[in-house]
């Protein structure tokens, strides 16, 4: 469904990806783990069309995306999230919502704002609908983020630590949506350092280290696999 | 409700020609053309947070447009002014264009260099231009200024509301999501590169009508008008008035636009009481010194509207 091939990325002298080619098919719960300045974040940047690659194609059900412009990217079905969220402060939790839902072009505004309704009853968020995005906890802005990617109905779902900084009870309802969305058939594609979530909600990993792909399978193969162990996890890592 | 004050303000403004004539008439007048200016600017500044210091030039792209035209081909004035929008628009679009990758500082040095270059093409070119002695334009209905008033008013009426239906659209929300944070906008289907363009363009159209309008009130269009001081004018107006503020920011003009005929006297000191009120209204009140009057009078008028209750004494 998404297959990079040969992807290169570098940032003057600096080679965030190396040859990367790895595949991710359809309703899949994906896992995506290394140490920092692996090129996670660099790869979902490719992805989603922030960062156009240096060299190799990225495809999405057979078409060539890795040049189109981002708002391509995410009409074709592929919402991503940011690590430090990206949710527009002084409009309303509503408003967030309405401009994925406007950008898609084929909803009225009722039929948007109750789709919004939807998203955020099941986030939890229903009660803060008018208030500035703002006022929200960081954790809160990490759901909402993923309400507005959610907007699109996307088949294909890039969360970049969705868990970070966010209240352990926050954490729990957030890893709950997340199996819900992946029961619903989404395809998430996931970058955490918060290993017991990964190994709980993640049915396959791909370990990445200075950009390139060091291993890929289930997480128990990962979680005993010695260059994975030697470069991330540490020796003693128990999840 | 929240349309109350600006209704009344228009009513003020449509009796204005009651009360004065002739030469606060023309002030006011002028006050209508940096209106147009500051409300259009505040649009693309504080609702789309794209600085640019082409917005003057964009004006004189207008005014020259219409002014040769208009002494060239004869067309019809209004014809004359809808044409030098329209240039305006497309020096809007090749601005906008050229500085699509542009942020910050850049972008607002890049729209710097493009207003001292059409400045300085201005100055230099005779043919089309007449250099700086600037070209004689016919008056618009003959120099009639009630009737040259109440133009600038319904323009500057047309722009905002033109420009506040933007804001309520999809369209605006889509500004300002980009305002907030671009690529966040892009990655949830904000096509950043077409509605960027699109704010140059329509802000600069915006620009360009007003200095048509400009050129057939006082008939004379010079390369003054796209001096670096007219734009810190702009900004100043704009900044007073309020930034984020469409219809503080016209106001801002007009109460600017008065305070220059006032002082007068001050000559080019008059500049610096501007820059000092600049620094006062974005140190004490960076949302523009008259949304905080509004909110303060509107503060006081609820206060005194309350009924006392029984008891409370």
């Amino acid at each position: 469904m998404l297959y990079l091939d040969g992807i290169v990325k570098d940032f003057g002298g600096l080679r965030a990806l190396s040859h990367l080619t790895v595949s991710f098919e359809e309703g899949q719960f994906v896992g995506l783990i290394g140490p920092n300045g692996s090129g996670k974040t660099t790869l979902l940047n490719c992805i989603s069309g922030i960062y156009t690659p240096d060299e190799g194609t990225i495809r999405f059900q057979n078409k060539v995306i890795s040049k189109l412009k981002p708002h391509r990217i995410f009409q074709l079905g592929i919402g991503r999230t940011f690590q430090i969220s990206k949710v527009f402060n002084r409009l309303s939790v509503l408003k967030n919502l309405r401009i994925p839902g406007l950008t898609e072009g084929r909803m009225d505004v009722k039929t948007i704002d109750k789709r919004a309704e939807e998203i955020l009853t099941a986030i939890k968020l229903d009660h803060l609908m008018h208030e500035p995005a703002a006022s929200l906890s960081g954790g809160q802005k990490k759901l909402l983020e993923i309400g507005m990617v959610m907007m699109i109905d996307p088949r294909f779902l890039l969360l970049d630590e969705p868990f970070g900084g966010v209240h352990p009870e926050l954490k729990s309802q957030l890893e709950d949506y997340l199996l819900r969305l992946h029961r619903a058939g989404k395809t998430i594609i996931l970058i955490s350092h918060e290993m017991p979530s990964v190994f709980r909600i993640c049915e396959r990993l791909v370990v990445l280290d200075h950009g390139t792909l060091v291993i890929q399978g289930s997480p128990e193969a990962v979680r005993t696999d010695e260059r994975v162990i030697n470069a991330y996890l540490g020796g003693n890592y128990e999840a | 409700m929240k349309r109350l004050p600006a209704f009344g303000l228009l009513v003020l403004a449509i009796l204005f020609p009651l009360f004065y004539k002739d030469y606060w008439l023309y002030v006011a007048v002028i006050g209508l053309y940096y209106a147009l200016l500051s409300s259009s600017w505040s649009m693309l500044a504080g609702q789309v947070g794209i600085i640019s210091f082409a917005h003057a030039a964009f004006a004189a792209v207008g005014a020259y447009t219409s002014a040769i035209l208009v002494i060239r081909l004869q067309i019809p004035i209004a014809v004359g002014i809808l044409l030098g929008a329209c240039a305006a628009a497309g020096f809007g679009y090749l601005i906008g264009a050229l500085t699509l990758r542009m942020r910050g500082p850049y972008l607002a040095l890049t729209t710097l260099g493009f207003a001292e270059i059409f400045r300085i093409f201005l100055t230099a070119e005779y043919d089309l231009t007449r250099g700086s002695y600037g070209l004689q334009v016919p008056l618009m209905f003959a120099g009639n200024k009630i009737l040259i008033y109440y133009t600038g008013l319904g323009l500057l009426v047309m722009t905002l509301w033109v420009l506040y239906l933007i804001l309520d659209s999809k369209i605006g929300l889509f500004l300002q999501a980009m305002r907030e944070d671009e690529d966040g906008a892009a990655t949830r289907g904000v096509n950043t590169v077409y509605y960027r363009l699109y704010a140059f363009v329509i802000t600069s159209a915006f620009a360009g009508l007003a200095g048509g309008f400009y050129a057939h009130v006082v008939g004379l269009v010079s390369p003054r008008m796209a001096l670096i001081s007219e734009m810190g004018l702009i900004l100043a107006m704009s900044i007073f008035g309020g930034l984020e503020s469409l219809l503080g920011a016209a106001l801002g003009a007009i109460v600017l636009q008065g305070l220059t005929e006032y002082l007068r006297t001050f000559e080019e000191w008059r500049l610096a009481v501007f820059g000092a009120l600049v620094l006062f209204t974005l140190r004490f009140s960076p949302e523009g010194i008259l949304p905080k009057l509004y909110e303060l009078a509107n503060a006081m008028f609820h206060r005194r509207s309350q009924p006392v209750k029984a008891g409370s004494r």
